[in-house]
């Protein structure tokens, strides 16, 4: 059971239900069981909110997608969490550790920032043999565990020249086998495939499922990316002008968006037929051609039905095509992606 | 009987007496008439002509005689240096350390001889002499300043290629930096392309 | 891709903030200095302008030109002028240049203290100046006038640079804490060395002129240079030359300490 706390403006403790707002089924929260909990945290740049009143919780092994267009407030928030700049107000714990004391926090983080810079005379390896010093680790001990990780990103062939030599793809790993130098409970990926080919995209992706599954950590990850989320993420909180607009699983956020219309091909002479079917069909609000061509058919469910009706409307639809005796061509969907919820719920929040 | 008048050369006559009396007894010199003293001295130098290297230390001597009867005030030698191209400034200081040589005074008939160090320092065509001054003004006779006979100095660069013993250095501290620090980059270098890539041996025991 | 132990709470407990976590700051630092090209770089081209410097001191000397003692207060004030000079754009560049790299944000996101990151940086900075002078203790050796000319200017030459070197670079590293802007950080840091040495250019005489002088650190550096060089004054002799230095060096690391404290991604203090 996840506690998801939504405000607007103000703090509050208890779950709101807000018209925009999609929540998680609830099973029951255990707040004992989170690594990271965050309570009304805002950030404010003089007269600017970047981040207004961000509340949720993470349990180990979760990634938790953080999405929002450009300006949302991701990285302000990543920035917030990971110590780099203290919150205006609210509060959060990570592994226990109240957000007061942020050296103890940054020995249990680990973070790829969005604009991550690297010192490119130096080598990979000497790199992460540093953060490992710095990180408490004794010489010997740095040395194998910049070996380690290397070998764990795919750069230990590269690990002994200097980073200046690496592509985009590279130091993206590179920062990622830094993040990973101290195994820290709660990794903050900022954008990780920013600027990486597909095929490098997928590696990260794979890498980062790794990092949560076998080493148990929480992570979060900040992206433009929706097929990203959808495919490695657990849960998604969309951040809009600051705010927290929508959080849930994936899947609850998809249905936020759930298909509302449906696109059907028949053949023309079945035109005049499908038609009425449609009209019959429980839940259909509205049918049209399509740009006037017999044989093209959309047919709009009514909202409150859908939400009734679990949200999936293919059935009436194809139900009344068959008992109509009206042959389907083609059935498409629309709606009920990711992308579209998203669109949705941001274009929403800027009206 | 009519008074008699003084002409006009009569007074002019009479004032010039006055005048003349009053000069003498102040010890001013009399209009028109030679400083005894300084026609008296004669300046003579050692040297006409020489050629040097710069950096070349020579030396001459100049010789102050009193050929008058009365014996001299005290003297100030001094050695002047002119470039004879004109176009290059000369500093005392730097061709010698004697500027100035105080002379004692010179009884009449006899001679006092002044040694002088020089050491050219820039190359070129250049005339030395020495002038002879009273020590101050309460002493001096009127007249024209003596002094000796030019000497001409032609100076020729001289390249040192270690003026002071400092070549060594200036070699040497460069050269070992520089070949220290490529040594230094080729070892740093070197123990990088050493590092091998290692498995993940120690990666769970962390 | 590696299968991976799961870690554990002892595993994790392993991770911590160092103990002399400055010592880790100032032994990387002052490997990209002296590893890199920028310092060995500086030493050499210092190396040839001494070169350049003694070699022509050295013949004006045997022209009798210039003076032995005049001769090695040049090369002992040279090397004062360029190691604070270095000094202080290094320390301008340590903070404000990792800034514009991007690199700041990884090293503020480790355990290590505010105050150890910058004392480590301060520390590879500093070590410029006593490089440049072992450097140019050969050279002084070249034109001394006796092994007590040599001591003396040494030890006058290290002790004034010392101080001015920590004074500067402290400075250095405050405006580069406070400036977002590497560039803005340097000029306004030469800026301010400028104005200071300036007045070593012009005849300070007078009473004002020689307040000035004591005042000012840099003159007063100077001047204590030049008076046991040139002057054969004792150290001790002109004790009270160095009090400006001492006072600029200790309000600059005062300073830089606040300063420390509030180090940020951003620049400025308390944002």
């Amino acid at each position: 059971m996840l506690a998801v706390y939504a405000g607007i403006g103000k703090m509050e403790l208890n779950p709101v239900r807000d018209p925009t707002h999609v929540t998680a089924d609830a099973a029951g929260s255990d707040p004992a069981g989170a690594v990271l909990a965050v309570d009304g945290i805002s950030k404010s740049f003089g007269p600017l909110m970047a981040v207004r009143d961000l509340s949720f919780e993470a349990r180990s092994g979760e990634i938790i997608g953080l999405l929002g267009p450009n300006g949302a407030g991701k990285t302000t928030a990543i920035r917030v969490l990971s110590t780099i700049l203290p919150p205006t107000r609210g509060r959060f714990t990570l592994g226990g550790i109240p957000h007061t004391k942020p050296g103890a926090i940054r020995q249990q983080i680990g973070v790829l920032p969005e604009s991550a810079g690297y010192p490119l005379h130096q080598t990979g390896a000497e790199f992460l043999r540093y953060h490992a010093r710095l990180f408490g680790r004794p010489a010997r001990s740095a040395r194998e565990i910049a070996a380690s990780l290397l070998a764990e990103v795919g750069l230990a062939e590269r690990g002994s020249l200097p980073i200046a030599t690496y592509s985009r793809g590279m130091r993206q790993r590179l920062g990622v086998a830094r993040a990973l130098i101290n195994t820290p409970s709660v990794i903050f990926l900022d954008e990780p495939t920013l600027g990486l080919d597909p095929a490098g995209q997928r590696q990260m992706l794979a890498l980062i499922r790794d990092v949560a599954g076998q080493r148990g950590a929480t992570v979060i990850l900040s992206t433009h990316f929706l097929d990203e989320v959808e495919e490695v993420c657990s849960r998604v909180i969309i951040l809009n002008r600051g705010e927290v607009i929508a959080e849930g699983s994936v899947a609850d956020i998809k249905r936020r968006a759930a298909p509302r219309t449906v696109r059907v091909h028949v053949p023309p002479e079945m035109h005049d037929e499908a038609l009425s079917a449609l009209k019959r069909a429980d839940g259909v609000a509205n049918v049209d051609s399509i740009n006037g061509e017999r044989g093209w058919l959309i047919a709009t469910f009514d909202s409150a039905w859908l939400d009734e009706h679990g949200g999936v409307p293919i059935n009436s639809a194809i139900r009344a095509l068959a008992d109509a005796g009206v042959l389907i061509l083609s059935f498409e969907l629309e709606g009920g992606r990711l992308s579209d919820a998203f669109l949705s719920l941001t274009e929403g929040g800027q009206q | 009987m009519r008074p008699t008048r003084l002409g006009p050369a009569a007074i002019a006559a009479a004032l010039s007496i006055v005048l003349l009396v009053a000069m003498v007894s102040s010890g001013a010199p009399a209009f028109g008439q030679e400083n005894a003293a300084a026609s008296d001295l004669r300046v003579s130098v050692s040297k006409s002509e020489v050629s040097a290297l710069t950096g070349d230390t020579f030396t001459f001597t100049s010789e102050i005689t009193n050929t008058g009867s009365e014996v001299t005030p005290p003297l100030i030698a001094n050695l002047d240096f002119v470039a004879l191209d004109q176009s290059t400034y000369i500093d005392p200081e730097d061709w010698s350390p004697q500027r100035t040589l105080v002379v004692d005074p010179i009884a009449a008939g006899s001679s006092a001889t002044q040694s002088w160090t020089v050491k050219p320092v820039l190359n070129g065509d250049v005339a030395a002499y020495v002038v002879v001054l009273p020590t101050s003004p309460a002493l001096a006779t009127a007249g024209p300043l003596v002094s000796s006979p030019a000497i001409y100095l032609h100076v020729e660069e001289h390249r040192a290629l270690n003026p002071g013993g400092v070549l060594p250095v200036v070699l040497a501290v460069p050269g070992v930096l520089a070949g220290a620090f490529v040594i230094l980059r080729v070892n740093h270098g070197r123990g990088h392309r050493k590092e091998p890539p290692r498995g993940p041996t120690g990666l769970t025991s962390y | 891709m590696t299968s991976l132990a799961r870690s554990d709470s002892r595993l994790r407990s392993a991770a911590k903030a160092p103990t002399h976590g400055w010592l880790v700051v100032a032994v990387q630092e002052l490997s990209d200095i002296w590893l890199s090209w920028r310092g060995p770089i500086i030493v050499f081209a210092f190396s040839l302008l001494l070169s350049l410097l003694t070699y022509l001191a050295a013949t004006n000397k045997e022209l009798n030109i210039i003076d032995q003692r005049d001769t090695v207060n040049l090369v002992v004030q040279v090397t004062l002028g360029i190691g604070v000079a270095v000094s202080l754009l290094f320390g301008a560049d340590t903070v404000s240049g990792e800034r514009e790299r991007e690199t700041l944000e990884s090293l503020l996101l480790t355990p290590v203290p505010r105050r150890q990151i910058a004392l480590g940086k301060l520390l590879a900075v500093v070590s410029v100046w006593p490089v440049l002078m072992l450097v140019a203790v050969p050279y002084v050796w070249a034109l001394r006038a006796g092994a007590i000319l040599f001591t003396d200017a040494v030890v006058a030459g290290f002790v004034v640079g010392s101080l001015l070197t920590a004074a500067f670079a402290s400075l250095g590293v405050i405006v580069s804490i406070l400036s977002n802007s590497n560039r803005l950080s340097l000029a306004a840091s030469f800026f301010v060395f400028v104005v200071l040495l300036a007045p070593t250019r012009i005849p300070l005489t007078g009473w004002f002129g020689d307040h000035i002088a004591r005042i000012n650190p840099v003159t007063a550096g100077s001047r204590f240079v030049d008076r046991v060089i040139v002057a054969n004054h004792s150290l001790g002799q002109e004790w009270t030359l160095l009090i400006a230095p001492v006072v600029a060096a200790v309000i600059a690391l005062a300073v830089a300490f606040v300063a420390a404290g509030r180090l940020r991604l951003q620049g400025g203090i308390g944002r």
